[in-house]
């Protein structure tokens, strides 16, 4: 007797609201972490060699305060049509802070006699294709969303 | 051997389109900043192996290059060993004397360096010393000048390093303290004798080797003499010799003015005029 293969969609097993909830205040703090505070530590490591930040600590730690609430409500908010928007969001959120950071992007080094220069726009312009690349996730799965609401939550939560 | 039946099977559905698009994005969103992430660490290890090479210049050599114009020539060396090449590597100088004044610029390069490699790129330096010029001091006078050195390089493909310098360089005239004193003159058939006594210390780090040519020269500035002699002064040596120079006595006694140019290998600088009784 041979095997039987049967094509079907498996049911969703989405997690319940305070589990999601949990999941994203771990989310919320690690992204904190690698957010605002080492930013702000590396920052101030800067300042103590007398090197000017790119960017001022308050509107570093803005930036990476609203990108980590965002990744954590996004998480909270994947089974619901305002996963597809809330991606959306935060991924122009993302590329407005590469796009402040590029604005001035170099670190001067002054030293005795001598100042060192060192430029970071290439950098930032490669970061720049991960939040163009998460944009172009959020349109898509908006889109699915609102064409065929649920189609993905049996392949997001599968059982 | 007996068959065995096999539990039935569940092929899970090929996820719609969109949603293998959407996650396609994600993770290639995901690829990108891993390879970022590991692009920045290599490179940042190959900047720090950079530095703890010690790139270092050599010292600046002042010659004669040009009618009129002195060089200072350098050299500036560094071994990659990092992992990336090195790119753009140039250098750009500009030379002040004392009170600020443009004297001189140069650039060397850009050059390259592959990983593992050694790179050395040549500064020339082209300082004009034409008597109207703000460097004619450099032949005559011992002086301190700023060079500003503005370096750039990239590691890499991400980080572009400039590098902005000021540096002293000592300065040490061919020609220190130039006078030509004109003796009493003797009159000589239907000229007049002057002897002169030109003195000068060689404070560069080369020596003089070459002709002194002189001129009496007017205001109307026809020469109403000339002549010439060798010299052979080593580096660091004072010089002091008096020559006889034979000027009619048609010249005229006011407004005339002494003028000396030394010639060595094919290149003449003209040194600042003396006055003439």
């Amino acid at each position: 007797m041979s095997a039987t293969a049967t094509a079907r969609p498996l049911a969703p097993a989405i997690p319940s609201l305070p589990w999601r909830v949990g999941g994203a205040c771990a989310l919320l703090l690690g992204a904190l972490l690698f957010l605002v505070y080492l930013p702000e530590a590396f920052l101030r490591m800067l300042a103590e060699h007398s090197i000017p930040p790119p960017l001022p600590v308050a509107t570093l730690a803005a930036a990476g305060i609203a990108i980590a609430v965002l990744l954590a409500m996004r998480y909270v908010a994947k089974p619901t049509a305002a996963y597809g928007p809330l991606t959306m969001l935060t991924a122009l959120v993302e590329i407005a802070y590469l796009l402040l950071l590029y604005a001035d992007a170099t670190f001067r080094l002054p030293i005795p006699n001598a100042t060192i220069s060192i430029g970071y726009a290439r950098l930032v312009e490669l970061l720049l294709l991960v939040p163009a690349l998460t944009l172009a996730a959020g349109i898509v799965t908006t889109v699915e969303d609102l064409r065929t609401p649920g189609e993905r939550l049996p392949f997001d939560y599968p059982a | 051997m007996p068959a065995v039946d096999a539990a039935p099977s569940v092929v899970v559905a090929r996820p719609p389109g969109a949603y293998r698009l959407s996650r396609a994005f994600r993770r290639a969103a995901t690829v990108a900043i891993v390879l970022i992430v590991v692009l920045v660490a290599t490179e940042a290890y190959s900047a720090v192996r950079l530095a703890s090479s010690s790139p270092h210049a050599g010292s600046l050599v002042p010659s004669f290059g040009a009618n009129d114009t002195m060089l200072l020539t350098g050299s500036f060396y560094l071994t990659n060993n990092g992992l990336y090449p090195l790119s753009g590597l140039s250098i750009a100088f500009q030379v002040h004397n004392a009170t600020g004044a443009l004297i001189g610029s140069g650039t060397a390069g850009p050059a390259s360096a592959a990983p593992g490699a050694n790179a050395s790129i040549a500064a020339v330096l082209r300082l004009p010393v034409d008597p109207n010029g703000p460097g004619a001091t450099l032949l005559t006078e011992d002086q301190t000048l700023v060079v500003d050195v503005v370096g750039n390089v990239t590691v890499g493909y991400l980080f572009p390093v400039g590098v902005a310098a000021d540096l002293n360089h000592t300065w040490g005239a061919p020609f220190a303290n130039l006078t030509a004193a004109p003796g009493t003159p003797v009159p000589a058939g239907g000229d007049v004798d002057v002897p002169v006594t030109v003195s000068f210390s060689d404070d560069a780090s080369f020596a003089d080797v070459g002709t002194f040519a002189y001129a009496v020269v007017p205001t109307s500035n026809a020469p109403c003499a000339n002549g010439s002699w060798a010299i052979d002064v080593p580096a660091g040596s004072p010089y002091e010799q008096t020559q006889t120079v034979a000027v009619p006595t048609s010249c005229p006694t006011t407004g005339t003015v002494l003028t000396l140019a030394y010639s060595t290998d094919g290149v003449t600088v003209t040194l600042p005029p003396e006055a003439f009784p």
